[in-house]
C-alpha cells in the first residue's frame, strides 16, 4: 500500500511539472469530486476524484488527479491521470480580467495510469474522452462546479471500451481569481 | 355580539400571523446526495448511491436546531442499479456560526458553519431494518440551502444490534423551497 502511495504521489509530482503546468494563464486550482469508472477492474462503492486544475490559455486547462476508491476499502484502487480540456462555450479565463463564460462545457481527452492490467502493475492502463454539459461558475468566482461528465475510457491492456463518468467535480481557485486583482 | 366579534377578530389576527410568519421563513424542501458504503462482512454488498430527500425545518434555531428528512437512496450495487434503501430520520444542526475556516469552499456567498448529527431508521429490501448514524462535520449553510461534504456514517441492524455498512456521503445539498 505504501509502495504504491509513493508511487501515485512521485508521479503526480511528475506530471504537475510538465509544460501546461507552466503556461501563461494563472489560473490555478484544487479539484474534488465523485468518479466512477465502469471497467472489469471496478468495486461497487465510492471513488472520490481529487487533484489539480491548471489553466493554459484562455480556453485550455489541464488537469492532474488521482481517482481512489474509498469505500468498500480505503485507497483500494488509486488512479492518476492527466487530461486536457477545451471550454465549448467561450472563454474560461481572460488575463485582461474579463470573467469568462459563467457557464460553459468541456470537453476532455486523458490518460490514466494504474493498475487496471492483467499484472496488476503500476502502468499507463487506458486513455479516455470525456464530455461535461454543464459548468457553473469560473476561475475568477473562485469557483466552479463540473456537472455530470460521461465519456468512454479505452483499457489499452484489455482493449476493452467501458464508461466513466462525474456526478459533479467542484474546483476551488486558490489563484487568478477576483481576490488576486484586489490584492 | 360583541365578543364572539372580538374572539374572531383575535384568531383571524393569529391565523395571519402564523401565515405570514410561515410564509417569510421557508421551513420545508428537498437535496440530494452521493456517496458510497461498505459492507463489514461481504463486500460484495457494498453499494454507492445518489439519494433524494424531503425535509422540514420547522424551528430554526441557532443552536440545536432539529429538522426531519426522509431519504430514497438509489444505489449501484453487483453492477445493477436499484432503490437500495428508503430512510427517515432526525438531523440536529449543532451550532451557527459565520467565524468558521471553510469559505473557500463556497467563496460566493457568505456561509455559516453548520455541523450536524443525524439519526435515521433505514429500510432495505427484503425486510431489514437498520439504524443509521451519521455525522456532518464538515457541513455550510447559506439562508435556503446547506452543503456537506465527506459526512460519514455507519448502519446498525435492529434484530442483532451489530454494525452493517460503514460509509461516506461524498455531497449533500439541500435547498428550502417551501
Amino acid at each position: 500500500m505504501i509502495k504504491r502511495l509513493r508511487y501515485v504521489v512521485s508521479l503526480l509530482i511528475l506530471l504537475s511539472l510538465t509544460p501546461p503546468m507552466f503556461s501563461l494563464a494563472n489560473d490555478l486550482g484544487i479539484s474534488f469530486g465523485h468518479v466512477g469508472l465502469f471497467d472489469q477492474y471496478y468495486h461497487d462503492g465510492l471513488h472520490v476524484h481529487l487533484g489539480v486544475v491548471k489553466g493554459i490559455t484562455e480556453r485550455l486547462e489541464a488537469n492532474v488527479f488521482t481517482q481512489s476508491e474509498i469505500t468498500p476499502t480505503v485507497f483500494g484502487d488509486v488512479q492518476v491521470g492527466l487530461d486536457i480540456a477545451y471550454s465549448l462555450l467561450g472563454k474560461r479565463w481572460d488575463k485582461h480580467g474579463y470573467a469568462g463564460s459563467g457557464v460553459n462545457m468541456l470537453v476532455s481527452l486523458g490518460v490514466l495510469a494504474g493498475s487496471h492490467n492483467p499484472r496488476s502493475a503500476f502502468t499507463i492502463d487506458s486513455l479516455y474522452v470525456k464530455f461535461t454539459p454543464v459548468t457553473v461558475g469560473t476561475p475568477h468566482s473562485g469557483k466552479r462546479d463540473r456537472f455530470l461528465s460521461m465519456g468512454v475510457n479505452w483499457n489499452i491492456h484489455a482493449n476493452t471500451f467501458s464508461l466513466v463518468w462525474n456526478f459533479m467535480i467542484s474546483d476551488i481557485y486558490v489563484l487568478g481569481t477576483w481576490r488576486d486583482e484586489v490584492n | 355580539m360583541i365578543q364572539r366579534m372580538a374572539k374572531l377578530i383575535v384568531l383571524l389576527t393569529v391565523f395571519l400571523s402564523l401565515s405570514t410568519s410561515v410564509a417569510a421563513s421557508k421551513t420545508a424542501g428537498y437535496g440530494w446526495s452521493v456517496g458510497g458504503a461498505s459492507h463489514l462482512d461481504d463486500t460484495t454488498q457494498s453499494y454507492s448511491f445518489i439519494g433524494m430527500r424531503l425535509s422540514v425545518h420547522p424551528l430554526g434555531w441557532r443552536c440545536l436546531d432539529p429538522s426531519a428528512y426522509v431519504d430514497i437512496n438509489i444505489g449501484t450495487r453487483n453492477r445493477s442499479v436499484l432503490i437500495h434503501d428508503i430512510q427517515a430520520g432526525i438531523e440536529l444542526t449543532l451550532l451557527r456560526t459565520i467565524r468558521h475556516p471553510f469559505h473557500f469552499l463556497m467563496p460566493t456567498n457568505i456561509t455559516a458553519f453548520a455541523p450536524s448529527i443525524s439519526l435515521s431508521f433505514q429500510w432495505e429490501g427484503m425486510g431489514a431494518l437498520r439504524l443509521k448514524f451519521s455525522a456532518s462535520p464538515v457541513r455550510l449553510a447559506e439562508k435556503d440551502a446547506t452543503y456537506s461534504w465527506f459526512s460519514p456514517f455507519v448502519t446498525v441492524d435492529m434484530a442483532n444490534w451489530e454494525f452493517v455498512h460503514w460509509g461516506i456521503a461524498l455531497y449533500q445539498i439541500s435547498y428550502l423551497v417551501w
